[in-house]
Parts: structure tokens; C-alpha cells; sequence
């Protein structure tokens, strides 16, 4: 396969494949983030013979959780959310490039943030900007301490909510509450805030190879997160379908200008309204035969 | 006069059935590929894990600073 191993021309292959990287990494992210504001519903009757009420904390947690996408001390160290959707024309913004990002991006953020603020009021936890990131800390670490003796059986509950949502064999997935979350290879950050961000890291997902087969691994602080990993390693491991058939040269560069953590935080803010609306626009009844993955798998093969 | 039967009318010729089309084999079709079992090269490195960050207030016990 000839292929031309430069970004710089738009409509090169490998700039093709950067680009659907990009959006590839849109709804794994915007996938997990819609799961980890609604997995723990799935398995709320079980979570609640645990630790009557548990579901209520995490329902204020994911809500307040998911709002420091837009505010809190992120804003710091990245920047004004608004101010990176506006600016996303200059030529020097990771997103200036990626037409999908920039006639849609400020859209499906600006929706998902409006969203999140909706379910923020429903689960009655507060959005004011001080007082939220308060209460967001004071919420995790209320968690922390009520999930710390069940942790094994709450692992279980999670890795079923996973299987529910995807169809996946629970022996692919294996998912830990820990504060030790890093695992695989990591690429080395290429900027200071990149570097805050991997010590900032409470939770990662994605894909290990283990005995010659393909796994799920997810490790994360708490409940939430953890199903919030493990739907973002297993709609990984679906869109390795897109990956698989690049050479070595074209999949490396995709992957290292796609799969920055620098990028993390705006993927997720725009990927969960992606992710609202792909979900609208496939077969309702998702757990037959795998329609979701599958339907993402279809995406991924294009 | 001995009654003579009558010659029975000649059998008509059966036809033979005409040989039926050969029917070609029939595709099986190709097996879906299962969502969850991407044929991944052996040799290549799988995408490194995805991260949730939170900020930095609360201290990550694991978390380094390497500048």
C-alpha cells in the first residue's frame, strides 16, 4: 500500500485517517462520558442492596464531575472553554484543521454543557461556579470513603453495567478501583499543562494485550469513573477496526498527533453530545446482537 | 373368430426430464466480524490508554511532575 506519510496536504490518506482518528476519539470519549452520568441506573437495584442511597451520591457526583469539563480549576491550566471553540479558525489551534471540530465543535460543546447543567438541577447538586467545584470535591471524597470497603463487588457491578451497555463477555473486561490508574504505555505529554494533566489523571481506559487476546482494562477513584473507563476501553478495542489496516508508518503518526491528553478534555466536552445524538440515529433495541458496537464498528471500518 | 385384441396404442415416448441447471454452489456468507475482536498485528503497539483528569487540587499519590 502506498500511502503519502504527510499531514500537509488536507485530502492526503494519512491526513484522511487523522481526521477520522479525531472523530473516532470523539465518541469513544463522548461515549464514555454519557455512560458515566447513567451506568450506575443500570445496576441501581444491586448498588442500592449494597449501600442504600449510593445511587443518589453518584448521581450528584457524575453531574458535578462531568460540569468541571467547563468549569472549575481546569479553566486555569487550559483555558476558557468558549475562547478555544471561538478561536478554532487560527491556524496554530489543534482543531483548525479537522472540518467536523470546526463547524461543530462549539455546538455539540455548548449542548453538552447545557445538558449537564439540566441534570446537574435534577439531581439537585449545585452549578454555581465556586460552590460546585466545592462541592465536588467534598462529593468524591464522601464517595471514596463509603466505596472503600465494598470495592470488589462494586468492580463486579461495574463490569456488568459494561456488559449490559455493550454486549461484551465479562471475561474481556477487567476493571479496578484504585488511585494507581496508570497502566500501558503512555506517551510522554508535549506541554507542561500536559503534564499536569497525567498527575492530575483519576482514571484511565483502554486496551492491553493478555494471553494473545484483546482485554478491557479500566482503573479509576470511584463508581462512576470506572464505568466511565470501561466503556472507554471497550468502544476503543471496536474502533481498533479502523486502525488495524494501516501500515506501521501512517498508524503511528495518526495515533500521535490524534491521541494527545492535551486534546482529552475538549474531546469529551463536545464527544457527549456526539454521542446523544449517534445513539438517536441507530436502532433503538441496543442490546441485540451487539447493535451498538456494532453500529460503532461500522463507523470505524469506513 | 378368436377375438383379437386390439394393438395397444404405442406407449408414448417418455420424456426424459430436462437435466435441471446446475445449480452453483451456494456463498456461505462471509462471517460478521465480531465487534470486539479486531485481527490487531501482533508486532504493533496498541493506542496508549485515554486518561480522565481532574485538577490538580487534590494530590494524585501517584502522579509525578518530571519538568
Amino acid at each position: 500500500m502506498t500511502e503519502s506519510f504527510s499531514f500537509d496536504a488536507d485530502d492526503s490518506p494519512a491526513a484522511m485517517q487523522l481526521r477520522k482518528r479525531f472523530i473516532m476519539n470523539l465518541l469513544i470519549q463522548g461515549a464514555a462520558a454519557h455512560t458515566y452520568v447513567t451506568a450506575h441506573r443500570l445496576v441501581h437495584d444491586e448498588l442500592e442492596l449494597l449501600s442504600p442511597g449510593i445511587t443518589k451520591l453518584y448521581d450528584k457526583l457524575a453531574a458535578n464531575l462531568h460540569l468541571t469539563q467547563w468549569q472549575g480549576d481546569l479553566f486555569f491550566f487550559l483555558g476558557s472553554s468558549k475562547k478555544f471553540w471561538r478561536t478554532i479558525d487560527r491556524p496554530e489551534h489543534p482543531f483548525s484543521r479537522q472540518p467536523i471540530f470546526r463547524k461543530y465543535g462549539k455546538l455539540l460543546s455548548d449542548a453538552a454543557r447545557k445538558n449537564i447543567i439540566a441534570r446537574s438541577r435534577e439531581v439537585r447538586t449545585t452549578t454555581w461556579p465556586g460552590l460546585h467545584y466545592a462541592n465536588t470535591y467534598i462529593l468524591l471524597i464522601r464517595t471514596m470513603m463509603r466505596e472503600a470497603k465494598m470495592t470488589h463487588a462494586l468492580e463486579d457491578l461495574c463490569v456488568q453495567a459494561t456488559t449490559k451497555i455493550w454486549g461484551i463477555e465479562r471475561e474481556r473486561l477487567r476493571g479496578r478501583l484504585t488511585t494507581e490508574v496508570a497502566f500501558g504505555v503512555l506517551q510522554t505529554p508535549r506541554t507542561r499543562v500536559g503534564k499536569l494533566l497525567r498527575n492530575a489523571a483519576i482514571g484511565y481506559g483502554g486496551v492491553i494485550q493478555e494471553g494473545g487476546r484483546l482485554q478491557v482494562e479500566a482503573r479509576a477513584w470511584v463508581f462512576p469513573l470506572l464505568a466511565h473507563e470501561l466503556t472507554k476501553g471497550t468502544a476503543e478495542l471496536v474502533c481498533l477496526h479502523g486502525l488495524n489496516h494501516l501500515n506501521d508508518t501512517t498508524y503511528a503518526m495518526v495515533t500521535d498527533e490524534a491521541d494527545q491528553l492535551e486534546l482529552e478534555i475538549w474531546m469529551i466536552q463536545a464527544g457527549g453530545e456526539l454521542w446523544r445524538r449517534f445513539l438517536s440515529a441507530i436502532p433503538r433495541d441496543i442490546e441485540h446482537d451487539h447493535l451498538l458496537a456494532q453500529s460503532l464498528m461500522q463507523v470505524a471500518r469506513l | 373368430m378368436p377375438e383379437t385384441l386390439p394393438e395397444a396404442p404405442p406407449e408414448p415416448k417418455r420424456q426424459e426430464p430436462a437435466p435441471k441447471p446446475q445449480e452453483t454452489p451456494r456463498r456461505e456468507p462471509a462471517p460478521k466480524p465480531s465487534p470486539f475482536d479486531p485481527n490487531w498485528p501482533d508486532s504493533r503497539p496498541l493506542p496508549q490508554p485515554k486518561a480522565r483528569s481532574i485538577a490538580n487540587t487534590l494530590p494524585n499519590p501517584d502522579g509525578e511532575f518530571d519538568d
